[in-house]
C-alpha cells in the first residue's frame, strides 16, 4: 500500500501545526465560531447534535494493521471507545473534545492518516472498490488511480473553493461495488484491444435531487486521465451554480446544460490542460503503482477449510454469505460484518478494531478494507486459515453471517447524531435486523439491500437500496418513506416511492409486509428481490403495504 | 445545567434579545437558537423530538447528557 514520502509527511505535519494554533485561538476566545468554522471544516471537524465529530479519511478504504490499531487507540484515548465507519470509506468519531482534536490529528499522522478534505467544498476522499487488488473479476487495481487522484486533488489550489463538494469513485471491475454511478465523477477501468483506459461518468449523485451519472467519455487513455478529470472539474468550477447550494452540484450543471454540451466544453478545456501536464503525472503514477504490488501468495492445501465447511454449520453459513472469490488460488476475500443484529450499523469498538488488526497481521498480508456498505474486509486470506479466523471473530461478536442479507443494512447516523437530520435511522435499522433475526428467514430471503437515510441528503444511499427508507419530519413526528427497486451496481437505478410514509412504530411491520409479498410472489428461491420487483412492478408491494385500495389512497396523498 | 431550572420565555421580543445575548458568549456556547418549549411538571419540555433527543443523547448508546444525569 502507499507509504508517505517526506513531502507528504511534512505537508500533513504543517497542516496539523496550523490547526493546533487555530484551536488554541478558538478556545482562548480570539476566534468566534463563525471565524473558526471554515478552519475546522478544512480539517474534517463537524459540529453535530451533542458534540463535535471528527471525520477521518480512509483513502480508497485501505488500512494496514498499524493504522487500524491507531484508530482503536484514538477511540479509547479521546473518544468513547468506538468509531463509526461510513458509506464514503471514512471513520467518524462522535465525541471528541475540541482541545483534544489536534492530538488526535497528530496520532493519525503517525500512521499516515489525516482528516483533510473530508469536508467543505473540495474534492473529497476518493473511494474505490473494497475488493481492489483481490477480486477475481478485476481488470486492474483501482487504488493506484485513486491514490494518483488523491495526490492531485489534495490542496489543489484551483479546487479549494469549488461550488460544492465533489466526490470521485473508482472501480477496476465490471461488477461495480463502489456505487460509482452515484458520484460526481465515476472512473471505471476498462480494456480496449489490450489497452487499459477509463470509462468516465459525470453528474451522478444522491441527495435531494438524485441522479445516475452519465457517460461523458467511453474511453480515456491512461495518460490522459488527470488532465481529463482536471478539465471536468474546472469546467464545473466556472459553470456551477454558486448562487444556490441546492443547485451547485455537478449533477445539476450536467442536467441544466446537457451532457453533450458539457462534453464539448470538457474537450475544449482538455485541449488546454493536456499540454500543461508534462508527464510528471505519468512518472508519479508508475511510482504509485509500485506501492500496490500484490502480496506473495502461497500455494497450500485447503483441507482445514473443507473439514470445517463440511462439519460446522455455523462456519458454513458464514462462509456462504461472507466470502467472495479471490484472484489467487486457495484464497478468499472475507467480509467482517459490522451489522450484528440489533447493533449500530458500521460501529466497531476499539477492542474489535484491535482484533481485526491482529487477524489482518497474522493471516491477511496486513491488509484491511472498509466498504461503503459499512463492513470491514480481509482482502487476502488463505482458505485454510478461515476456520481459525472465524473462531476468533466469533468470540468478539464479529462473525455475523449476513453480508448482503436483509440485516446488512446501511444506515446514516440520523437524528441520533446528525444536526441536519429530520428523523432517526439507527433505531430503525436495529429493529429491522432484530425482527428478521427473530423470524429466522434472512437466508431464505437472500440478497436484499436495505438502506436508510435520516434526511434527504441521502448519506445512507436510500435511493439505490433495493428497499430504501427515508426518515422525514411530518408535522413534528418522525415519518418514513419507502422506495423500492433501487440498485447501486453497474446497472444503477433509483428506487420508486411506494406512496405515503409510515410512522416509527409502523415502519418495521411495513418492511415485513414487503418482504412477505416478495416471498409469496417470487417464481423461485433463485429470483432475488430486485429481479422480482423488476418483473412484477410496484403493484403487489403497494397492495401489501396499503391494502387493495392502494392506488386510490396514494393518489389522494 | 438542568432543564428544570430553565426559564421559559413567552415574549418573542424578549426571546430575540436573549438570543443575541447568548450568541455573544461565543467562548462558552456554539450554535445557539431558540427552541419551542411548553411548561411541564419538571420544568420546560421540548415540543419537538429533535430537542428532546438533544436533551438526552443518542438512542443507540447511553452517551451524552443522559449519561451525566
Ligand atoms: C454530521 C454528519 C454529516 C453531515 C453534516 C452530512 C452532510 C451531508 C450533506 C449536506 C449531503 C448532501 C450534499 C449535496 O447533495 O449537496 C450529504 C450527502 C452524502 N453524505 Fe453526508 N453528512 C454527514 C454524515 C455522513 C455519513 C455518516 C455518511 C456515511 C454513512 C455520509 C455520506 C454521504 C453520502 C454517501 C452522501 C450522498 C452522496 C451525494 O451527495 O451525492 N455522510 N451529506
Ligand atoms: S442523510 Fe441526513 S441525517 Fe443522515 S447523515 Fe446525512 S445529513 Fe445526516
Amino acid at each position: 500500500m502507499y507509504a508517505y514520502n517526506d513531502f507528504d509527511a511534512a505537508f500533513v505535519a504543517e497542516r496539523n501545526r496550523q490547526f493546533r494554533a487555530q484551536v488554541e485561538r478558538r478556545i482562548d476566545g480570539s476566534l468566534t465560531e463563525d471565524e473558526f468554522k471554515p478552519l475546522r471544516l478544512m480539517n474534517g471537524l463537524y459540529l453535530q447534535l451533542h458534540a463535535y465529530m471528527l471525520r477521518v479519511a480512509i483513502p480508497y478504504g485501505t488500512l494496514n494493521s498499524a493504522q487500524m490499531r491507531q484508530l482503536a487507540y484514538i477511540a479509547d484515548r479521546w473518544d468513547k471507545g468506538y468509531g463509526h465507519f461510513t458509506t464514503r470509506q471514512n471513520i467518524q468519531y462522535n465525541w471528541p473534545q475540541l482541545r483534544d482534536v489536534p492530538d488526535m490529528l497528530d496520532a493519525l499522522a503517525e500512521v499516515e492518516m489525516h482528516a483533510i478534505q473530508t469536508s467543505g467544498n473540495t474534492i473529497r476522499n476518493v473511494t474505490a472498490d473494497h475488493f481492489a487488488g483481490a477480486a477475481a473479476d478485476e481488470i486492474a487495481d483501482p487504488r493506484p488511480v485513486a491514490e494518483l487522484l488523491r495526490q492531485w486533488s489534495t490542496d489543489h489550489p484551483e479546487f479549494q473553493f469549488l461550488p460544492r463538494k465533489f466526490k470521485i469513485a473508482v472501480t477496476g471491475s465490471p461488477n461495480d461495488r463502489a456505487v460509482t454511478a452515484a458520484h460526481d465523477v465515476a472512473i471505471r477501468i476498462t480494456e480496449r484491444e489490450g489497452e487499459i483506459g477509463y470509462a468516465v461518468l459525470v453528474g451522478g449523485g444522491l441527495g435531494r435531487t438524485p441522479m445516475i451519472g452519465k457517460v461523458i467519455n467511453e474511453f480515456v487513455p491512461q495518460e490522459d486521465l488527470l488532465p481529463y478529470v482536471e478539465a471536468i472539474v474546472s469546467v464545473w468550477n466556472l459553470l456551477g451554480r454558486r448562487d444556490n447550494k441546492y443547485k451547485a452540484r455537478i449533477k445539476i450543471t450536467v442536467h441544466e446544460h446537457g451532457i453533450d454540451e458539457i462534453r464539448r466544453l470538457v474537450e475544449a478545456r482538455f485541449a488546454e490542460t493536456k499540454p500543461a501536464f508534462n508527464g510528471a503525472d505519468l512518472d508519479l503514477f508508475e511510482t504509485i503503482k509500485a506501492h500496490f504490488t500484490a502480496p506473495s501468495f502461497t500455494n497450500r492445501p485447503v483441507s482445514a477449510y473443507t473439514r470445517a465447511y463440511d462439519n460446522d454449520p455455523v462456519f458454513r453459513a458464514w462462509a456462504d454469505t461472507n466470502l467472495s472469490d479471490h484472484q489467487a488460488e486457495g484464497y478468499a476475500i472475507a467480509q467482517i460484518s459490522l451489522k450484528a443484529h440489533g447493533e449500530t450499523p458500521g460501529d466497531a469498538t476499539a477492542d474489535q478494531m484491535r482484533v481485526m488488526a491482529d487477524i489482518a497481521q497474522e493471516f491477511g498480508h496486513d491488509e484491511l478494507r472498509i466498504s461503503h456498505e459499512q463492513n470491514v474486509i480481509l482482502p487476502h486470506v488463505h482458505k485454510d486459515d478461515l476456520p481459525v479466523i472465524h473462531a476468533r471473530l466469533k468470540s468478539h461478536g464479529l462473525a455475523t453471517a449476513n453480508i448482503g442479507l436483509v440485516s446488512d443494512i446501511i444506515a446514516c447516523p440520523g437524528m441520533d447524531y446528525c444536526a441536519l437530520a429530520t428523523a432517526r435511522s439507527i433505531p430503525i435499522a436495529q429493529e429491522i435486523a432484530t425482527r428478521f433475526d427473530e423470524l429466522k428467514i434472512e437466508h431464505e430471503i437472500g440478497d436484499l439491500k436495505i438502506k436508510i437515510s435520516g434526511c434527504i441528503n441521502a448519506c445512507g444511499h436510500h435511493h439505490v437500496g433495493h428497499i430504501g427508507i427515508l426518515g422525514l419530519d411530518r408535522a413534528g413526528v418522525e415519518n418514513y418513506q419507502i422506495t423500492l427497486g433501487g440498485d447501486h451496481t453497474e446497472t444503477a437505478a433509483l428506487g420508486d416511492r411506494t406512496g405515503p410514509g409510515f410512522s416509527a412504530e409502523d415502519i418495521v411491520p411495513a418492511i415485513e409486509r414487503i418482504v412477505d409479498a416478495y416471498l409469496d410472489h417470487r417464481d423461485s428461491a433463485e429470483e432475488t428481490f430486485l429481479q422480482a420487483y423488476r418483473r412484477l412492478g410496484m403493484a403487489p408491494f403497494k397492495t401489501a403495504l396499503y391494502g387493495e385500495k392502494a392506488d386510490k389512497r396514494s393518489e389522494a396523498a | 445545567m438542568d432543564l428544570r431550572d430553565a426559564e421559559l420565555l413567552t415574549d418573542e421580543a424578549h426571546a430575540q434579545l436573549r438570543l443575541v445575548e447568548a450568541s455573544a458568549r461565543h467562548a462558552e456556547v456554539v450554535g445557539v437558537y431558540l427552541a419551542d418549549m411548553e411548561p411541564g411538571a419538571n420544568g420546560p419540555e421540548p415540543t419537538h423530538f429533535r430537542e428532546a433527543f438533544r436533551r438526552t443523547g443518542p438512542s443507540n448508546y447511553a452517551h451524552g447528557k443522559q449519561a451525566e444525569l
